[in-house]
Order: C-alpha cells, then sequence, then structure tokens
C-alpha cells in the first residue's frame, strides 16, 4: 500500500497494492450530500460502512452475484478486485423517495406496482443526470445487451437484499450499484451502504440512512450502527420442503385417489401424486445459506435419494 | 460366540428374534438399546421388526441416525453378519448398507399373511441350509415393504446373485402377481456385496418352532449359526 491514494472521493479512498489486479478501498468518516455542497462527519461512518458493505458482499457472493469483493483488510479497508469502472449509477427502487418523489411528485414511501430501475450518468461535473437508454448508446457507456443484463443484475440483487433486510426488520427503499470491467466480465463493485441506500426500519419507517444526515434529522451516526447491528442479527426464515415420489417411483396413493376421484364422476384427472410438505422454522444468516443448509438436511434425512426428489423454497418469516 | 438384537424405541420382534434364535441355536443374544454408541465385537447383529421410531418420516429414516448404527457399520465391515428383518430391512436400507428403498404397499394395505418365499440362492450365510428354488412358508406384516430400487442397482443385484428371496406363488412361480407388498421383480430380500448383510421384509422368526405352526424359518437361524463357526 502506497502512502499517498491512488484516487480520493468523497466517502473513500482507493490505494494500488502490490498485486496489479487489486485494489484497498479505505471507507472516510466524510459526509456530503446534496453534490458535495453539504458537507460534514459522521462518527465511525468508514468503520460502519465497510463492515456493512463487505457484509452485503459476501450475501451477494452467497446467492452467486459476482463481486468486486474480496475481503475485509481492517476495520476501515477491503480488498477489492480491481475494475474499470462503467460510469453509471444504477438505482432500484422499491417504495417512493428522494429525487423520484420529487420528480413525479410522489408522497415519500409511495409502494411502486414493481421494483423501478433508473440509470445516472456517474460525472460529478454535470451533477450525474438521470440519462435513458438511448442517451447511454449515444455516450457509448455499455452495449444494449449489457444494458439489459445491469437492469436485470440489478432486480436480481434488489430480491436478495430486500428478503434478508426484510427477514432483519429493515424496508430496503432504494439503492445505488455500480459495476465495473474486469476481462470480459462485468461485475458488481464499489459500495452498499447506508450512504448509498435507503433503509426504513420495517415497523416505524424511522429512516436508518444518510438521510438522517441530509434532512438534519440527527443520530446519523447511531442510525449507521442500528443498521449494522440488524445485518448481523441472525434472522428467522421460514423453510418449505416439497418431498414427492421421483416420476419412475409408482405412487399407489396417487393412483386410489385418482380411482375415488373417477367413481365421483371426475373424469377429467389423468395423473396424481401425493408428496410431503414439510414446513420448518428456524434461524439463519441469510436466505442462500438457509437454502444450502436445508438442501443438505434433505439429502441426510428428509428425503431419500433412491426414492425421492425435493423442492426447497425459503423466506423471511414475518 | 456372540449374538445381538438391536432394541430402538418402537421394535416389537426383538424377544421373538432372541426367542427363536435361542429355540434353534442355542445361543443367547444380548438385547442391545439402540443409544449404546460401542458394542463388543459380536459375530451376528439382528435388527428386529417394528415401528422404530413412530416410523415418522420414512421407515428407518430416523433409526438410521441412531448411535448403534455406526456400530452396526462397523461390525459389517469387521465382516460380522448383519440380518435385518421387515423395519430393520428398511433401516438397512436407509443406512445405504443395502441398496433401494422400501415403498407403501402397492394396494395402500397393510399386510399380515403367510407368503411363500422362492429361495433364489443358497449361496451366503444365510441361505447356505435351504435349497435354490426351495419353497417356504413364512408370515410377512408390513405396511412399507414394495422393495424398489434403481435399474443399475438392479442389475448388478442380479449380476452378482444377491436377490436373496422372492414372494412367489404357493407353486412357486413367481411372476408379476406374486409379490401381495408390488415389490419389484417380485424381490423379498437382498444381500450387500460382501454378503454379509440380509435385509429381507418377511419374518423368519415367526415360524422356526413347530408349535408356532411350521419351521421354515429355522434353516436360516442354523445356517447363521454354523457359519459363525457353531455345530450345526
Ligand atoms: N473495484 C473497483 N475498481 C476500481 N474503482 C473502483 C472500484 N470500486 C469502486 N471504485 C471507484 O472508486 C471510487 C470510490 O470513491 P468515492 O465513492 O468516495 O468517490 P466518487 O464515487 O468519485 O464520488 P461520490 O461517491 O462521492 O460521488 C469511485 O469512483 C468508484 O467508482
Ligand atoms: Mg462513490
Amino acid at each position: 500500500m502506497t502512502e499517498t491514494p491512488l484516487y480520493e472521493g468523497k466517502a473513500k479512498k482507493v490505494f494500488r497494492t502490490d498485486r496489479a489486479d487489486e485494489y484497498l478501498v479505505f471507507f472516510k468518516d466524510d459526509a456530503t450530500a446534496f453534490n458535495g455542497v453539504k458537507k460534514g462527519r459522521i462518527e465511525s461512518k468508514g468503520e460502519l460502512n465497510n463492515a456493512i458493505s463487505s457484509a452485503f458482499f459476501e450475501i451477494l457472493a452467497q446467492a452467486g452475484i459476482k463481486t468486486h469483493f474480496l475481503r475485509r483488510v481492517d476495520a476501515n479497508s477491503m480488498l477489492v478486485k480491481k475494475v474499470d469502472i462503467i460510469p453509471l449509477e444504477v438505482v432500484t427502487r422499491n417504495l417512493a423517495a428522494g429525487s423520484l418523489a420529487q420528480r413525479l411528485g410522489w408522497a415519500e414511501g409511495k409502494a411502486l406496482p414493481s421494483p423501478i430501475v433508473e440509470f445516472y450518468y456517474k460525472d460529478d461535473a454535470l451533477g450525474d443526470p438521470l440519462i435513458n437508454n438511448s442517451h447511454i448508446a449515444a455516450l457509448g457507456l455499455v452495449t444494449p445487451r449489457e444494458l439489459e443484463w445491469l437492469e436485470l443484475q440489478a432486480l436480481a440483487i434488489n430480491q436478495i437484499l430486500r428478503q434478508f433486510l426484510l427477514a432483519r426488520d429493515v424496508k430496503l427503499v432504494d439503492f445505488k450499484l455500480e459495476f465495473g470491467r474486469v476481462g470480459n466480465e462485468i461485475i458488481l463493485a464499489d459500495e452498499i451502504s447506508p450512504d448509498t441506500c435507503r433503509f426504513w426500519d420495517a415497523q416505524t419507517n424511522q429512516k436508518l440512512d444518510k438521510d438522517r444526515f441530509r434532512q438534519d434529522l440527527g443520530q446519523v451516526s447511531e442510525a449507521y450502527q442500528e443498521l449494522y447491528q440488524r445485518l448481523l442479527n441472525p434472522a428467522a426464515y421460514k423453510a418449505r420442503v416439497e418431498v414427492r415420489l421421483k416420476p419412475s417411483v409408482l405412487d399407489p396413493q396417487g393412483e386410489a385417489i385418482l380411482r375415488s376421484l373417477k367413481s365421483l364422476g371426475h373424469v377429467e384427472f389423468s395423473s396424481i401424486r401425493v408428496g410431503k410438505l414439510i414446513e420448518l422454522t428456524l434461524t439463519g444468516d441469510s436466505e442462500a445459506q438457509v437454502k444450502e443448509k436445508m438442501a443438505k438436511l434433505a439429502d441426510e434425512l428428509l428425503a431419500n435419494p433412491n426414492m425421492e426428489n425435493y423442492a426447497i423454497t425459503v423466506e423471511p418469516k414475518q | 460366540m456372540k449374538a445381538a438384537v438391536i432394541v430402538f424405541p418402537g421394535s416389537n420382534c426383538d424377544q421373538d428374534c432372541a426367542r427363536s434364535l435361542k429355540a434353534t441355536t442355542g445361543l443367547k443374544a444380548d438385547l442391545v438399546w439402540h443409544k449404546e454408541s460401542s458394542l463388543p465385537d459380536y459375530d451376528l447383529v439382528i435388527l428386529p421388526g417394528g415401528f422404530a421410531h413412530g416410523d415418522y418420516l420414512r421407515c428407518g429414516a430416523i433409526a438410521r441416525f441412531s448411535p448403534v448404527l455406526a456400530e452396526v457399520r462397523r461390525l459389517a465391515q469387521r465382516g460380522s453378519l448383519i440380518l435385518g428383518i421387515c423395519n430393520g430391512f428398511q433401516i438397512l436400507c436407509e443406512a445405504q448398507l443395502l441398496p433401494g428403498a422400501l415403498l407403501r404397499n402397492r394396494k395402500l394395505k397393510y399386510l399380515c399373511q403367510d407368503v411363500f418365499l422362492r429361495v433364489e440362492t443358497e449361496r451366503s450365510p444365510f441361505t447356505s441350509l435351504y435349497q435354490k428354488a426351495q419353497i417356504l412358508r413364512i408370515p410377512i406384516s408390513h405396511g412399507e415393504g414394495g422393495y424398489s430400487v434403481n435399474p443399475k442397482e438392479l442389475q448388478k443385484l442380479k449380476d452378482q446373485d444377491r436377490v436373496a428371496f422372492r414372494y412367489a406363488h404357493a407353486d412357486g412361480l413367481v411372476d408379476d402377481t406374486s409379490a401381495p407388498n408390488g415389490s419389484l421383480e417380485a424381490i423379498a430380500g437382498v444381500l450387500n456385496e460382501k454378503r454379509n448383510i440380509l435385509g429381507l421384509m418377511p419374518h423368519p422368526e415367526r415360524l422356526a418352532e413347530p408349535e408356532l405352526g411350521g419351521v421354515d424359518g429355522r434353516p436360516l437361524f442354523e445356517a447363521v449359526f454354523a457359519a459363525m463357526g457353531g455345530a450345526a
């Protein structure tokens, strides 16, 4: 690690490492808002954002999302894969807030019928303007296919984070992602933290993000701390394991039910298979982790691989 | 020469097995609770019939995790004889000491009746005192005895002469209808590759003394005793 950063932004410093393909990202306590117009410091923010981002990147990696995250190095910094950042801020929204509420005159907190993905051109001098597909094509930032992929990737990440947070009593209102190129691949980069997301308490709608700083709501560091605590808590999940006989195995129960249905005059049924539904409640770190655990348990005990198949679904227990 | 009958919560043929072994061979088996995690080197271990752990989830599925099963596995590897009867057969399949699985009876009914078995091989320590194709009368008593196994394993069982018994009609004919429970190819009992583990659904211990109405189960216990080095 060299003394002077390769790049210093408003929230982070990026350092070279002794490996050409890795960077060290240092999270600062400095806070800015409204494109740098409002400046300040949030006590322990660097540490918290480093820890929170690391936790989110780990959750996403477990769920199969490729990210730049390698590991947390110390309280304030993480090691990442070096990427060529695509200058697009990919914003996904579940509830109206911030610039969307303002632009369309929607009340803050209005539920969106389905998640909205927006693209902003990452350019401080221009004030990071909202742009559309044609602008992106004209700027030559990504190909139309890549753009489509980015949107799908953002939605997939939304699904994972939303469930993960809901299990910990947090609503994911919206969040900003940055992606970068490494070789032929595009992977998720930058950070995922209360600086770049809106998090609300699921019961009270209390804000647990940088809006507390933007809107002078106070207790900023405490809110970041609270969010981090919730990420650390194991959450309750509901798992359903459906066990069914393999198609090649005869199902005498299904046949008996089919016969009695036919004898009742229901001639439209041609096949019935009877299976088992096992519902479990358990605590875990994330949906992916719980799912993996359930699959192991199904292989070991809940299903007999000689004659049965199984399907697992996991959701946060409300 | 030492024998054990394993007792699970829900086993109900443990005493019958011990009694028939004694009556046919003079050998007195230890009744061993399923929580035991260290066994002496028994030469014979019988997993008896019953409803181990209530047969919840699947027959034998929970029993398979009883501490004693690790020891049964060890003894099997050592070459001891392992005999699984009815629920004991289901447990051996769940524990993957024998291939296949036992499904609900084809007609869904619990079957408690005498059946005829055709001896398919006399080449095992359990069947050496029978003759190949000999017909036996032995009772069954189960709701989940339909033997099922994938085609590859089935071929292996046949190639290696590891089908011990098939359900037959009274005249010895084996066909699609001779297995009352719908077992694949009428299979009633199978051996492992080393031929020191036998699992079967019928209950040889229930017809091993004249007072019980028949003695067709007797040669199985005598064969086991002889294989252990006992004088027949
Ligand atoms: N894996 C990575 N490889 C290379 N650059 C990265 C990687 N991850 C993030 N970056 C870039 O590092 C910089 C981090 O700095 P920071 O976020 O503080 O500043 P900024 O994004 O330029 O400004 P601001 O976020 O305040 O608008 C960003 O430019 C970000 O795009
Ligand atoms: Mg930034």
